[in-house]
């Protein structure tokens, strides 16, 4: 009796621990990712062509140029600006919470304007505004750039994405 | 209570120890269980093949539509095999770790993916290699990867891709030395009637090459 009630101990735990782990394991990595992110929360972080030495993220698409932002909304809104491309090309904003999922993404060819400025909060607001999953996450910008042209307007279309930070009851 | 020590064992004895210190049993005990459940943690995020959400065609394994955010474990894995990948309404994700004898890829072997260029109808659509590691391949010629705009085709679309480490063909997509690989196929906003066949359409051909 006390070797099966030690055995049920054993499965219990076992399972448990399993299943936290398996729950965890998103906000583990999201954690990861954010200690070894280049530059401070709320800013702009810009990648050049993707090639083999990018290593803090598996799959990278060696198509694509990436500018991401870790954000923080505890305690401010965001204000995210930018150009999407045209429709000859393929770009999108991406919208990561803290499990690293995505919860919205938005493309140039979805008949949005060219030019965006979209206010992210973690509180409740009225329209135009982008309610956020997570008080912490990631915005990822990509543009497909698989020519020489693309690349240089994927560059452009970087240095016109920025994000502002600004007062929660502004 | 005392346990007897029985003769011939010493003060610091692995048995003496083990009844000395009461609380060794069940701290490892614990210990044991929860180094038991971060390995089955573990063993079931790795199994991503066995995931019944993925189907496969030919050599290619994914799914048109994940339920990431409800099922954890679904979840975890896309943290850990896909970070930040997008959504299947924007991209779908397709996976290659085996050829058309289900033998895992190796560089020790050439592969060839053969297909045409109007087989798959989206916006975009590559093939990348990657190492085991899950990261790029590096290679003096810096290629990684064929998209729908850049692969060499004849006349009528055909198309074949030389995956070896030594540069082969006019679409030679550079493999680790001896090592194993895997290829992804991306695409991304395909057309819906497209999309809504995927488990059985014809998509590009991973094949080994024989040896003479």
């Amino acid at each position: 009796m006390k070797i099966v009630s030690r055995v049920l101990l054993f499965v219990v735990i076992v399972f448990a621990t399993q299943y936290l782990f398996i729950a965890a394991v998103p906000k583990l990595i999201f954690g990861i990712a954010q200690y070894r992110k280049p530059q401070p929360v709320n800013t702009v972080i810009h990648n050049g062509k993707t090639d083999a030495t990018m290593r803090k993220v598996v799959l990278p698409n060696p198509d694509f140029i990436y500018s991401a932002v870790f954000y923080d909304v505890a305690d401010h809104d965001l204000i995210i600006s930018g150009e999407y491309a045209d429709s000859t090309m393929y770009s999108s904003l991406a919208f990561y919470g803290s499990d690293v999922q995505p919860y919205q993404v938005r493309n140039n060819l979805q008949g949005f304007k060219t030019k965006y400025a979209i206010r992210l909060s973690s509180v409740n607001r009225v329209n135009r505004t982008l309610r956020a999953k997570s008080k912490k996450g990631v915005i990822l910008m990509r543009v497909l750039a698989t020519n020489p042209a693309q690349i240089a307007e994927a560059k452009r279309l970087q240095s016109l994405f920025t994000v502002k930070e600004v007062p929660q009851n502004d | 209570m005392n346990t007897p020590r029985p003769n011939g064992y010493s003060f610091f004895s692995y048995y003496s120890l083990l009844h000395r210190v009461k609380f060794l049993k069940p701290t490892l005990f614990i210990l044991l269980a929860l180094l038991c459940g971060l390995g089955v943690g573990v063993y079931r995020i790795a199994g991503i093949e066995r995931s019944e959400v993925f189907f496969t065609n030919g050599s290619w394994t994914g799914s048109k539509d994940l339920p990431l955010g409800k099922d954890k474990l679904l979840t975890a894995q896309a943290s850990v095999f896909a970070l930040f990948a997008l959504p299947s309404k924007e991209a779908v994700y397709l996976f290659a770790r085996r050829d058309e004898k289900k033998e895992l890829l190796n560089s020790a072997n050439d592969y060839t993916i053969t297909g045409n260029l109007n087989q798959i109808s989206a916006k975009y659509w590559s093939i990348t290699a990657y190492g085991k590691d899950l990261y790029l391949i590096p290679n003096e010629a810096d290629r990684y990867s064929f998209n729908n705009a850049n692969l060499v085709a004849d006349s009528t679309g055909n198309f074949t891709i030389t995956v070896s480490h030594v540069k082969k063909g006019d679409n030679w997509l550079p493999a680790p030395d001896n090592a194993r690989f895997n290829l992804v196929l991306r695409i991304y906003k395909g057309d819906f009637n497209f999309l809504s066949g995927l488990e059985t359409t014809s998509l590009p051909e991973v094949k080994k090459l024989q040896t003479p």
